[in-house]
Formats: structure tokens, C-alpha cells, sequence
């Protein structure tokens, strides 16, 4: 009886080492799992964030509510326009197409929106897209 | 042995549990945190998109595309005209968000959010129409009161009275807070000149220039002076004309709201210009075209009373001229048919041949004539003169003819239905009765494809009917670009957004995933 009762305990503590384990192994898996969607969540999020703040950055140093041919010359401080833009005026309207690019690094994520760029001889203002490059 | 069993897989829910309640308190509060700042992204940037839209200059005209969509919606019309030509707006929007966004990407829908009427009252200022002309008087502040409340409070309702002739702003005035602007002459045929129109132009004249200058040369009427010969070399003064031209008033009143840069603030808050022009005679007067050319007074007057030629081709002319006037520049026209007999005023006559006019008891010519003589002198037939010399005694054949209106006090049959202010005492006079069919047929004319025809009765219903017209107009107003799709993921930014001349505009604006 008592050998018996042994082997079911002994079993049984082995079965339940190997749940333990199980559970610890679990709980580990699924908080990396989480850790690494979160930080990409947070960081998308945060990203949409820091993209307009971004935009509103740029604009401000050309002409508030529109970029300046004239000044494209003349970024705003890198630090603050996170990994770099990139602006492509939109052939529409009679404008040529232009591009200008101001990246650092790799690339990581590029968030855009739709600004005007008054040209140089402030004749007009041209449609272009502005990507926001985060870090 | 259970119970160990049990505790066993206890273990196990409460180990999948706590992983379950971990993964949806940290992944699910982050999925929606990335939700929200994805929809907060997707509207800002549905929002600056049309912002720069608008800011951005469209190549034909150089316009921007604010001024193009203010101009569409204040012509309630998304071709617009400009100084380039016309510019289909709907579509210079599409080829900018298609190269934006892609085309079938998106779909938007603007509304317009505001809407604000002019009005214009065109009033003839002679005497026939004194009695209508103080029930429109009467009634324009309740029209005002009843735009304001059909189109709501935030509307713009801003009324203009032109009156025709050089004086009539005076008296119409009165206890009315509306600006009133007479139109002499001058004034009013200087605009028809200046926008390479013509004024009424007679039979036997190639233009209104040609007739004006023969009348230079004749001697002007004179005001009679007591114990003088009386003058007799008269011709039709151009107010006869212009102060009963209302075809060419409507006119006047269109390029004055259309050009007015004082009227620019107006214009931006206002969607449509609406003239309102009631009438009992013919555009420049049912008066026959040769009263026109008649060089004695008496003649001028018996002509003007008694002759029923209706100066058909005349006015046709004239209201030909407006409607074309009035369509190009996009108004809306109320025409008013107020041919009511009840004419009881005749200072002008007065001031011409006689001193009280009464055309009943001049049954003969010398009573005619002594009647005509100055008052209270009553001199003898040999001293009623009319310009001859020697003084001849004349007949005044007007009030001899056995059909002549303006001499007749109308039987009860004869009035209509609307004369009321005449008829119990006896005075009313339908002057120019022959042409009484032809008014609301040039007034059709003026308003077809314009505007509206409506009898003076009807008046309080201007509101009510200026409305229906407003209300067809939003409806049918459609700013629209791309497909509507219920079934495709979307990002909407639904917004009221200011264009630069003060409109209001909702903006809708789906972009599909």
C-alpha cells in the first residue's frame, strides 16, 4: 500500500514540477509575445503622434500652414524632425514634379500628408506629400 | 486519487486564465491605443488634405480651389464662370484628390452650409402705380421676416429697393429702414449704354440715340404760367419713358448686385440675387409709340390718354433684352402683374394742360377749352390759348373720343377682380385697357427660364415662394466625386470647413483603406 502510494506521489510531483515549469515557460512566452506587439503598438501609435508633431515642426519653419519652396534649402533642426522627411510636389495642377529629401539613417517608418509648397516666385501654391520618417 | 486530479487541472485553468487575463489587459489597451491614434492620424490628415486642397492654385484660371468652390456654391452650380471661361469645379477637385489619393480611393460629398438671399425691388415710380406700390411697401418687412424665418436665422437676408424715375425714394422711404436708390434717367439708361444695351427705341428710329437728338431740337414743355399763352411745342421727356421702364430697371438691378464692389461683402454671404418687379403697363409705358413724336401738348396728352395702340415691339424689345441679362448673370426674377384701374392721381397731367384734370364734363370744345383756361380767372374762348399765333381757339379731342380709357370711369364688370381702393368712390380710370393682356405676356417673357409670374394679390406669398425656389436650388446642388461604398474599409472625416469668403461648408470625405 504504502509503495503504491508512492509511485502516485511521486507522479504526481513530477506532473506537477512539469505544470509549474509549463506555467513559468507560459507566463515567459506570453509576456515576450506581448512585450514585442506592445512596444510595436506603442511605437505605431506614439508614431502617429510624433509624426504630426513633426509636421507641425516643419511648417512652422516655412510658412505655418504651407512649405516654402524657397526655404526647402533650410530644413528645421534634424533633431526634432525625427529621422528626416521627404517631400514630392505632385505634377497636377501644371506643377513639375520635385522631390526633396532630408533622411537620416535607414529607413524606418514614413507617415505622410498632404501639404501645398508656395513656389519660389509666389506665383502659386502646388499640392505635395509629405513623409514623415520616424526614428 | 479526485481530488489530486481535480487540483491538477485547477492548476492548469488557473495558469491558462492568468496568460488570458495578462494578453487582453496588455494587447487589447494597446490595439485600441494604436486604434485611436490611427483614427486621430486619419483625420488630420483627411483634414489638412482638403485644407491644402483648397489652398492650391487650378491651373486654367490661376484661381484657387476655396475661390472656385465658394463660386460654386454661391452659384449654387459646380460649373462656374470666370474671367477664364467656365470651370467645371467637380472636376478640378477630382484630378487633384485622384493624384492625392488615387483614383476610386475616396469618395467626398460637399454641402453647402450657409445660404443667404439678395432681394431687389424694381418699382415703377409713376402715378398709375401709387396704390401698389404701398402695398409692396406694406408688405416687405414681412417678406424680409418670413426669409429669415424659411431659411433659418444665421441666413442672409439683405433687401434693395431701385425705384425708377428721379424722386420717388423720398415718399417710399418713409418709415421704411431698406435702401432705396432712384434711378433718373440718366442713371438708369447710362447702365443699359455702359453694358452696350439699348434703351426703348421707336418706330420710324433706328436707335434711341437717333430719336433723342430730334427731340433736342424741338422746344421743351413748358409749365404754364397764369395769363400766358399757354406752349404747345412739346416733346416726350426720356422720363416718360425710364420711369416706367422696368425691363430695364431689372437690368439696372442685376449688374448693379453683380458689379457693385460695394456690394462685395453682400455677394459672398448671399447665394441668389432675387428681383422683384411689379408692373401695370408695358415696359417704357403702354403709351403708343407715336404719343413719342408729337409736338404739341395737346396732342402728347390726347395721344398718351386715349391712343390704344399698345407699344408691343418696344417693350418686347426691352424685356427680350433683360431676360437675356437676367439668365446670363444667374437671378431670379418675380414678375408682379398689377393692372388694378385704379389711377386717381394725375399731377403730370395737371402740370401740362390743365389745372384739374376731370375729362367727364368736356363734352364740348369751348367747355373744353374754358375748362382748360386758368382757373379761377374762366376767360373768354378768344383767351384759351394753345401756343398759336394768333391765339386759335383748339379742340382737345381727347376727351371727345368716343373709346378713350382714360376719359371712362369703368363699369363694375370692367375692373378687376383686385381693384378695390377706386371703386366705391368712382374714380378709377383703366388706362391703356387694349394692353392690359400684354403685361403678364412680357412679363412671362422676362422671367421664362428665370424666374416666376405672379398677380400683385398674391404678394404675401413671395416668401413662401422664394423658399420653394431656394429649396430646389440646395437639392439640386450635388458636389460629389467618387463611389459611396458601404462595403469597403474606411477612414470618414465629416467637418464644417470656412472658405476664405465667409461660406460654410460640410465636408465629407471617405478614404478607403
Amino acid at each position: 500500500m504504502l509503495h503504491r502510494r508512492g509511485i502516485y506521489e511521486l507522479l504526481l510531483g513530477f506532473f506537477l514540477v512539469f505544470v509549474l515549469l509549463f506555467g513559468v515557460l507560459f507566463f515567459l512566452f506570453l509576456d515576450n509575445q506581448t512585450s514585442g506587439l506592445y512596444a510595436a503598438i506603442k511605437g505605431r501609435t506614439s508614431g502617429f503622434d510624433e509624426s504630426e508633431n513633426i509636421r507641425e515642426v516643419l511648417l512652422a519653419c516655412h510658412g505655418v500652414t504651407f512649405l516654402d519652396a524657397a526655404k526647402m534649402d533650410q530644413p528645421c533642426p534634424a533633431k526634432e524632425m525625427g529621422r528626416g522627411f521627404t517631400v514630392i510636389q505632385l505634377p497636377v495642377n501644371g506643377c513639375p514634379e520635385r522631390h526633396w529629401s532630408y533622411v537620416q539613417g535607414s529607413y524606418s517608418e514614413k507617415i505622410p500628408f498632404v501639404v501645398t509648397i508656395l513656389q519660389e516666385d509666389g506665383a502659386k501654391k502646388c499640392l505635395a506629400r509629405l513623409e514623415v520618417l520616424l526614428p | 486519487m479526485i481530488d489530486k486530479v481535480v487540483s491538477i487541472v485547477l492548476v492548469f485553468i488557473v495558469v491558462l486564465l492568468g496568460g488570458a487575463l495578462l494578453y487582453a489587459a496588455v494587447f487589447r489597451s494597446a490595439s485600441s491605443e494604436q486604434q485611436l491614434g490611427r483614427q486621430g492620424y486619419e483625420q488630420l490628415y483627411s483634414r489638412t488634405l482638403f485644407q491644402a486642397v483648397l489652398d492650391t492654385n487650378e491651373q486654367a484660371t490661376g484661381m484657387t480651389y476655396d475661390s472656385l468652390l465658394a463660386a460654386a456654391i454661391v452659384q449654387l452650380n459646380t460649373t462656374v464662370k470666370t474671367d477664364a471661361g467656365a470651370v467645371d469645379v467637380e472636376q478640378a477637385f477630382r484630378t487633384a484628390l485622384d493624384n492625392v489619393l488615387g483614383p476610386d480611393n475616396y469618395y467626398i460629398q460637399v454641402d453647402p452650409a450657409l445660404f443667404g438671399v439678395s432681394v431687389s425691388y424694381v418699382l415703377d415710380s409713376t402715378d398709375t402705380l401709387q396704390e401698389e406700390r404701398l402695398v409692396i411697401k406694406n408688405s416687405l418687412p414681412d417678406t424680409t421676416r418670413d426669409l429669415k424665418a424659411l431659411l433659418g436665422e444665421n441666413a442672409s437676408v439683405a433687401v434693395h429697393v431701385y425705384m425708377l424715375g428721379a424722386d420717388g425714394c423720398r415718399n417710399f422711404s418713409k418709415g421704411l429702414n431698406v435702401p432705396c436708390e432712384d434711378l433718373p434717367t440718366e442713371t438708369l439708361y447710362g447702365s443699359l449704354f455702359a453694358h452696350g444695351l439699348s434703351p426703348p427705341i421707336f418706330k420710324g428710329y433706328s436707335s434711341f440715340s437717333e430719336w433723342a437728338g430730334a427731340q433736342r431740337n424741338r422746344t421743351p414743355l413748358q409749365q404754364p404760367t397764369a395769363g400766358q399763352p399757354r406752349s404747345t411745342s412739346h416733346y416726350a421727356m426720356q422720363s416718360f419713358l425710364s420711369d416706367s421702364d422696368w425691363a430695364s430697371g431689372v437690368v439696372y438691378a442685376s449688374y448693379r448686385y453683380k458689379e457693385d464692389p460695394l456690394l462685395a461683402v453682400e455677394r459672398a454671404s448671399s447665394n441668389l440675387h432675387i428681383i422683384i418687379v411689379p408692373a401695370d403697363e408695358l415696359s417704357s409705358s403702354s403709351k403708343a409709340d407715336d404719343c413719342f413724336l408729337k409736338e404739341k401738348s395737346y396732342e402728347w396728352t390726347a395721344c398718351a390718354i386715349c391712343d390704344n395702340t399698345c407699344p408691343v415691339n418696344r417693350s418686347l424689345a426691352l424685356v427680350t433684352q433683360a431676360n437675356a441679362v437676367v439668365r446670363k448673370n444667374k437671378d431670379y426674377v418675380i414678375g408682379i402683374y398689377a393692372f388694378n384701374c385704379d389711377y386717381k392721381y394725375n399731377p403730370r397731367l395737371n402740370d401740362m394742360t390743365t389745372n384739374k384734370y376731370t375729362c367727364g364734363f368736356s363734352d364740348s370744345s369751348e367747355a373744353c377749352c374754358l375748362q382748360r383756361s386758368e382757373e379761377p380767372a374762366r376767360k373768354p374762348p378768344a383767351s384759351c390759348y394753345v401756343g398759336d399765333d394768333p391765339p386759335v381757339l383748339r379742340e382737345y379731342p381727347w376727351c371727345e373720343q368716343a373709346k378713350c380709357d382714360g376719359c371712362t370711369v369703368p363699369s363694375a364688370a370692367e375692373l378687376p377682380p383686385t381693384t378695390a381702393s377706386c371703386r366705391d368712390t368712382n374714380t378709377c380710370r383703366c388706362f391703356h385697357k387694349a394692353c392690359a393682356q400684354l403685361i403678364p405676356d412680357h412679363m412671362r417673357v422676362m422671367v421664362n427660364g428665370t424666374g416666376q409670374f405672379m398677380e400683385l394679390q398674391e404678394v404675401n406669398q413671395l416668401a413662401t415662394i422664394i423658399q420653394s425656389h431656394v429649396n430646389g436650388l440646395v437639392q439640386g446642388f450635388k458636389f460629389e466625386i467618387g463611389t459611396r461604398n458601404e462595403t469597403r474599409q474606411r477612414y470618414v472625416t465629416e467637418e464644417k470647413v470656412m472658405l476664405s469668403n465667409g461660406q460654410a461648408v460640410r465636408v465629407e470625405l471617405w478614404v478607403y483603406e
